[in-house]
């Protein structure tokens, strides 16, 4: 356990660092760069100017739920009396979004851990560092909104579970979950795992309510959207390209589960290489760049980086994934509903991007973004720093050998993210 | 209010703290998470092992082709572009044609640039090096133009 200041001052630490790093990347990060930039923008504008959703034909991600682009367009349009332009004002809002899911980050270590400082400061580190969530905070996109809607949801429910459930927690629960999925949908199975844990971790009690306040919640704010959504385009999660013909279980071939060109992410850690290649895209993405959205556009002067940022990727995935099978078997040995959320958010986003991948195949693997993956962050933070604390106490030289290997990573990391 | 019962499965930090139940989970975790990994490394080893790694070249015509749905040309009557070591391959996106050379380091991708702009008067942004790879467009190459090409050279 640290001392209450020096806790205080590295936690503090970390936060400003990672303002100060993404303010820096804001200024140089060019907009029209991020995904689905201009099409999110027309979204905003359609939103803001005509008080409806846009068309199939005036926005690309006419299929997203509008939360976010209407708080971009409002805040656009505050911005523009003060000479900011709209699209940095969305930028903004997705940076201070990612600030929000750090400090959501913080929150959840110190409601399942509350005296375990380390596990708090790493915790907090590897949410920080985390590209997918840098290379999230500054584009012009509601990724990171969604992700800090859905760790609120998620804390809510954690506190409540911990300290006895109540009905204003269980609907205070429900509202942000709702308000993520109208965010982005990708929040939808995150709460779904979410009342399903309230419910079936309730205690011995006769406590559906706050469960059952949570989803009414989640349905009073989620279906005048889902309904339109039907109604409009005749699917509730209507999508912007069609899915094609036939069994869903024979749209990927073998080398989507298997990544046979895995090793490419070692040495050409971008598209076109290994695309459609499920967990080797994904990795590159998540710990580098495989779109090349970030540094310069030719892709050339920050090669070695992006390799670089692959090797320093493998430490952190195996504590990673291992912390949440960890979280994992102690819930379910303990039957402790509170830590259950965590792997059960990570399992039912999981499942939904498999099944989305499944759904539309697209050949040039355009759908396979570790950014539709943020939610899980908090959780795989979380679950990396649990692995990491519990090997610190068993072993002291563990504990340096962490410490000094966390040091060099994040070194690493910051000369990557520093545009 | 939560009773006796209900304590015993609401689990406070005290429970979940327990030190040896920690450690053994977390073992488990990590052996787990280890496996994983490496078995998606040895099947990435296994496939270099017996395929060769396709060119950029042959990687862009089948980008093109199969996931841009374009046709492509490879047997191009352009002196300069036949001249790049590692092939060049024709194609027309958007309307707007453009040529792409391979070259086998930056610095002949570069003279290949130069070599262009040297004997070819071209509208401003037709021309660009990434990489190793020299871009040459018809016209003025439009954001979506450029990324098309930009996803399947690299």
């Amino acid at each position: 356990m640290l001392g209450r200041r020096t806790y205080a001052a590295i936690i503090g630490g970390e936060l400003a660092l990672w303002v100060g790093l993404l303010a820096w990347d804001v200024a140089g990060f060019d907009w029209l760069r991020g995904y689905d930039a201009y099409a999110n923008w027309l979204y905003a504008e359609t939103v803001v100017d005509d008080h409806r959703l846009p068309s199939t034909a005036e926005s690309g991600v006419w299929h997203s739920p509008p939360l976010w682009f209407l708080l971009a367009g409002l805040l656009g349009r505050a911005g523009a009396t003060v000479g900011i332009a709209p699209q940095l004002a969305g930028q903004l809002l997705a940076l201070a979004a990612g600030l929000a899911l750090l400090v959501l980050v913080l929150l959840l270590a110190r409601a399942i851990w509350a005296e375990r400082h380390v596990l708090h400061v790493v915790s907090l580190g590897f949410a920080a560092v985390s590209p997918v969530l840098i290379r999230a905070s500054v584009m012009y996109h509601p990724e990171t909104l969604a992700a800090a809607l859905a760790a609120a949801g998620v804390l809510i429910a954690v506190r409540t579970l911990r300290s006895g459930p109540t009905l204003l927690a269980g609907a205070c629960s429900g509202l942000a979950l709702g308000l993520g999925v109208l965010t982005r949908t990708w929040v939808l199975p995150v709460a779904v795992a979410v009342v399903v844990i309230l419910a079936v971790g309730r205690g011995r009690s006769r406590a559906w309510a706050p469960a059952a306040l949570c989803l009414v919640a989640l349905i009073t704010v989620t279906a005048p959207w889902f309904v339109n959504q039907q109604l409009a385009h005749g699917s509730a999660l209507a999508f912007n390209r069609p899915a094609p013909a036939g069994s869903i279980v024979t749209r990927r071939p073998a080398s989507f589960w298997l990544g046979p060109r895995a090793l490419e992410m070692f040495d050409t850690p971008h598209a076109p290489h290994a695309r459609n290649q499920l967990a080797p895209q994904l990795f590159a993405d998540w710990w580098g760049d495989y779109w090349l959205v970030w540094g310069d556009e030719t892709g050339d002067a920050m090669e070695p980086s992006r390799v670089r940022q692959s090797w320093i990727g493998l430490l952190p995935t195996i504590l990673g994934l291992g912390g949440i099978v960890a979280l994992a078997l102690l819930a379910v040995a303990r039957r402790d509903a509170a830590l259950a959320l965590l792997p059960a958010t990570v399992l039912a986003l999981g499942g939904a991007f498999v099944l989305f991948q499944l759904r539309y195949p697209f050949p040039d693997g355009d759908t396979i973004k570790a950014t539709y993956l943020l939610i899980a962050l908090p959780a795989l933070a979380l679950g990396a720093a649990f692995a990491a604390d519990v090997l610190c106490r068993r072993s002291r030289a563990v504990g340096i050998a962490l410490g000094a290997a966390a040091a060099v990573l994040v070194a690493s990391e910051i000369e990557f993210l520093l545009l | 209010m939560a009773g006796r019962g209900d304590r015993a499965l609401v689990a406070g930090p005290e429970a979940v703290n327990e030190p040896r139940a920690e450690w053994r989970a977390v073992r488990v975790g990590l052996a787990v998470a280890t496996v994983v990994v490496a078995a998606q490394l040895i099947v990435g080893g296994g496939y270099a092992l017996v395929h060769d790694d396709p060119t950029a070249h042959d990687r862009a015509f089948a980008c093109l082709t199969r996931e841009k749905s374009l046709a492509v040309e490879t047997g191009i009557r352009d002196p300069i572009a036949e001249s790049a070591a590692a092939g060049a391959l024709r194609t027309r996106v958007e309307g707007n044609g453009v040529t792409a050379s391979f070259s086998a380091s930056e610095g002949a991708a570069e003279r290949l640039r130069e070599l262009y702009e040297s004997v070819a008067e071209l509208p401003e942004g037709a021309l660009e090096r990434r990489g190793r790879v020299v871009l040459v467009w018809e016209g003025s190459a439009s954001p979506t133009q450029r990324q098309t090409m930009y996803d399947c050279v690299g």
